[in-house]
């Protein structure tokens, strides 16, 4: 009997507490703007029937409470208490996209040196973002005929896509395509030879 | 009489190729882990890494799930445990300056970092929720909605 009364009060106790908690933590709806790479570069307006708020600076965050409540003053938030809430969305984020461009010597579809160089950085870049969709576009510069322009970005962008692959890279999808020169990086007249323009435009994503 | 066949074939071809447009992928799963799903035309189906996403696509999250997404103008996207989401509008044909986004958060957690269609075109982009509507250019943050 004793032991019964004991549990009830035991139990009753627990109510009260995890009511008093509940109350307490009410998660009330938060924004918060964080920056890209060390700084903020754009910023989220924040409206409803209520009011309005502008965030535009690192860890500026603003809370609404209930469903159409009136957005509060933002505050600063330390990284901690936002990694405290948001860690694991933050840990699914996926690697943002990257681009890079290689070049190639004249009427060619052999890399100069230096992009030579960039093969093995970019293979561990579709590696880090595997299931990678890869993308490279071939472009040549002004010399020449558009028809054989086209056919000489394709075999640069073919050429990258397999240099790739023997880098170890392996992408879930890969699109090869050609702008020929109708797609200068350098603006340039007809028939104008333009190492700037003799490159292609790799994109992992 | 030829006039009116060649009309045909073209409003028939704009058609073919609009309605092409609408089925393109508009992004792809990379991240998955937990209870993830895809609800696409009534059907729900586990999300994985490599799958690709269409305009209406709701994604969402059980009680341990969470997802990361890739949108094609490279808009990354990520939600926590017990989230809803819906890609409302998409439009990235820079070409022809067709420019936006629409993305309903119900509720729960996520992080976004914008991607071309808010450099292009600042104010093109919302994120509806039933607690406000955010209004989005070019940046990075984290939102935890509660309905």
């Amino acid at each position: 009997m004793k032991g019964a009364h004991f549990r009830r009060l035991v139990l009753s106790l627990c109510f009260f507490v995890s009511v008093l908690l509940s109350g307490c933590t009410a998660q009330k709806s938060i924004i918060i703007l964080l920056p890209e790479d060390g700084k903020v570069s754009g910023e989220v307006t924040i409206v409803n029937d209520q009011g309005s708020q502008v965030l535009n600076k690192s860890w500026q965050s603003v809370e609404i409470s209930g469903t159409q409540g009136r957005p509060a003053s933002p505050i600063v938030l330390d990284e901690t208490t936002v990694q405290d809430i948001f860690g694991g969305v933050m840990a699914a984020m996926p690697l943002p996209p990257v681009n890079y461009l290689l070049y190639f010597k004249h009427d060619s579809a052999e890399l100069l040196p230096d992009s030579k160089l960039l093969l093995p950085v970019i293979a561990k870049a579709i590696k880090e973002r595997h299931p990678a969709q890869l993308s490279v576009v071939g472009h040549t510069d002004t010399m020449g005929t558009a028809e054989y322009n086209y056919q000489l970005g394709l075999l640069r962008a073919r050429t990258v896509s397999a240099l790739l692959a023997l880098h170890g890279a392996a992408p879930a999808g890969t699109e090869t395509s050609s702008r020929g020169s109708s797609d200068h990086l350098v603006k340039t007249p007809d028939q104008t030879l333009e190492p700037r323009n003799r490159r292609a435009e790799v994109s992992i994503r | 009489m030829r006039i009116q066949v060649l009309i045909m074939c073209a409003l028939l071809a704009s058609a073919a190729i609009s309605a092409a447009q609408d089925d393109r992928p508009i992004g792809l799963v990379k991240t998955a882990s937990g209870e993830v799903f895809i609800l696409r035309d009534g059907r729900r189906m586990a999300a994985l890494p490599g799958h690709q996403l269409v305009l209406g696509d709701e994604l969402s999250t059980g009680a341990t799930g969470a997802l990361g997404v890739i949108l094609r103008d490279d808009t990354v996207l990520s939600l926590g445990p017990s989230t809803e989401t819906r890609i409302e509008q998409f439009a990235f044909e820079p070409v022809d300056q067709k420019l936006g986004m629409v993305l309903r958060v119900t509720r729960g957690l996520i992080e976004y970092l914008s991607g071309k269609i808010s450099k292009l075109a600042p104010g093109s982009v919302r994120i509806e929720t039933p607690v406000a509507t955010l209004g989005v250019r070019g940046t990075r943050f984290v939102a935890r909605i509660v309905p």
